[in-house]
């Protein structure tokens, strides 16, 4: 167990340093959110909105570049492997193929406590708005939980990835509509029912409720969707684990490891 | 328990499905003995790369069965993956942009390499393929040789017994070529057994206790280097340099008595012309009857070396397509 988790940790620091050196991840993970952010805070700003909602709402914006960030880093990096021609040698070393992958995915997200961070900062003295946070703790746990949420749903997606080099491209639709199902974009409650319904499901969703809590400082909302976000996020690192598993015999079978 | 660290019998391997099924590998058997540095010659689409990552566990075999160290590739990967190193031809296969030590340390990682064993391996690792001074660099910024001498480093960090060297010295220049390949014969004396394919003849004759020469997914000659070229069965090669000389007087050489084949290398208006032929048959006068009035710049005979007798097996192979 011990050396799985001294590789998850290397696997997540090499990974986060080679994300650094690229510049459409950088884009997506430094510049996205404050523009996200900017626009976000502005409209709400315009409609004479308390610091609590400008708050949330340069949140949520953060939320939705953490998970452009991870769609591009978790889902880019098995292409990225592929073509640097490291995923067979992983697929090749005895640790399991879904650690090396969690490093990576949670190196991509791990730049969203950038996001955060610079979109509060940008918010309050970049655009000079309000921001009130009642918890700071909390959304410190609650950053922290959706972080590990959007990396767990990012190995999920990369799953098919290993299977089908060529599902980069399909992945990137799932840009907007988590946005949406999270309520990072547009509050939940303005949209049709069976939306809120879904979203249930989706672990960043429940993360970006927790975040939300944290800025009113409701304690008991904040507990139950951190729990949520926890035991979904737990739930999809198992899957994504079962799933590899059986993806990676299948690729060996069909030959779809190296870069084709 | 076997001598054998590698046994492969009636490995087959195929691709896709149906009318469009392609037999890579068509049961093939070998063994590599403990110790013994193997080669796997062949062209192109012969099924080595496919027969080594059967190896790796990278690929299943679609029938057959293979063993390392007593362990199946199908049923026991794990076990195999921790018992074997493997160098992949090409500069890929690292993070470029991190450093040569740091991609030491993942691949320790990796392969759970306790960090007190990491402190006096990596270091010792990265001064026998001679890249000590160039540690602390990016990949990126390496020469493919030094890539290359770096992966053969990445392949030791978890002290494999057996490694498998997929074309090492492929694209690199002849100095970097050479400077891996005695890393690679270093290897045996640290007691590995060394699994080798390359498309270079002199490497694997340098190199190779034993070979299999691999042809459209078949062993068509396998055995000591000495046993191949016997196999081909030519025993003495006549080597022309010409210059402008028509194919069809080429082609009447092959009529000589004796002579079983010719191959001819163009190079702008010169030609490399090679006649083998039979041990008990001097072609020699009648070749030079053959070619009078051509401009002959250099004539000579020599013993056969393994790439001869490679062109010929090969070339016999192609014939019966």
């Amino acid at each position: 167990m011990i050396p799985r988790l001294r590789f998850l940790f290397t696997a997540w620091l090499f990974h986060l340093r080679q994300l650094a050196t690229l510049k459409l991840y950088i884009f997506d993970s430094v510049v996205l959110p404050v523009i996200l952010a900017t626009i976000a805070v502005r409209l709400v700003g315009a409609r004479g909105d308390d610091g609590g909602t400008i708050t949330t709402v340069a949140l949520g914006a953060a939320v939705m570049g953490m998970w452009a960030a991870t769609l591009s880093g978790a889902g880019g990096a098995i292409s990225r492997m592929r073509s640097m021609g490291l995923l067979e040698p992983v697929v090749a070393a005895p640790t399991p193929l879904a650690t090396a992958l969690a490093g990576n995915a949670l190196a991509s997200s791990t730049l969203g406590v950038y996001s955060v961070t610079a979109t509060l900062l940008w918010a309050r003295y970049g655009l000079g708005l309000p921001i009130t946070v009642r918890s700071p703790l909390m959304l410190v746990v609650a950053t922290l939980a959706t972080i590990a949420a959007t990396a767990a749903l990012g190995l999920l997606l990369s799953v098919s990835l290993v299977m089908y080099p060529r599902a980069q491209s399909v992945s990137n639709i799932f840009e907007y509509p988590l946005w949406i199902l999270t309520g990072a974009l547009v509050p939940l409650s303005l949209l049709p029912g069976w939306i809120g319904v879904a979203s249930w499901a989706i672990a960043p969703a429940w993360g970006v409720k927790a975040i939300q809590a944290s800025v009113t400082g409701a304690a008991t909302d904040f507990g139950v969707a951190t729990a949520l976000c926890v035991v979904i996020t737990c739930a999809y690192w198992a899957l994504s684990t079962a799933l590899l598993r059986s993806v990676e015999r299948l690729a060996r079978e069909r030959a779809t490891l190296p870069l084709s | 328990m076997s001598d054998n660290d590698i046994e492969v019998e009636n490995l087959v391997r195929v691709y896709g499905r149906g009318a469009g099924a392609r037999r890579a590998v068509d049961d093939i058997s070998f063994e590599v003995r403990h110790g013994e540095f193997f080669g796997i010659l062949g062209p192109n689409g012969a099924g080595k790369t496919t027969t080594i990552k059967v190896l790796l566990t990278t690929l299943l075999p679609t029938a057959g069965r293979v063993s390392i160290l007593g362990h199946d590739v199908v049923r026991d990967v794990q076990r195999v993956r921790r018992r074997i190193g493997y160098v992949l031809g090409g500069d890929k296969g690292f993070y470029d942009r991190l450093t040569a030590r740091q991609n030491m340390i993942y691949f320790c990682d990796l392969y759970e390499v306790p960090h007190r064993v990491q402190r006096t391996r990596i270091p010792q690792l990265l001064e026998l393929t001679g890249l000590t001074a160039r540690a602390g660099d990016k990949v990126e910024t390496f020469s493919r040789g030094m890539k290359q001498r770096l992966h053969i480093a990445r392949s030791l960090v978890h002290d494999p017994r057996v490694l498998i060297l997929d074309e090492p010295t492929s694209g690199i220049d002849p100095i970097g070529a050479r400077e891996v390949r005695d890393l690679a014969a270093g290897l045996i004396r640290l007691g590995k057994t060394v699994l080798l394919t390359t498309h270079y003849m002199q490497e694997a004759d340098a190199l190779c206790d034993r070979l299999v020469v691999l042809a459209k997914g078949r062993i068509v000659a396998s055995g000591a280097p000495r046993d191949v070229k016997q196999l081909a069965g030519i025993s003495r090669v006549t080597e022309l340099e010409l210059t402008g000389v028509e194919q069809r007087r080429l082609d009447a050489l092959r009529d000589i008595e004796g002579v079983t084949s010719v191959h001819v290398d163009v190079s702008g208006i010169q030609q490399i012309v090679r006649v083998q032929s039979a041990a008990d048959v001097d072609c020699t006068a009648a070749i030079v009857r053959a070619l009078e009035s051509e401009k002959v710049e250099r004539i000579a005979t020599r013993e056969p070396t393994l790439e001869d007798a490679y062109v010929a097996l090969i070339s016999s192979q192609d014939g019966k397509a």
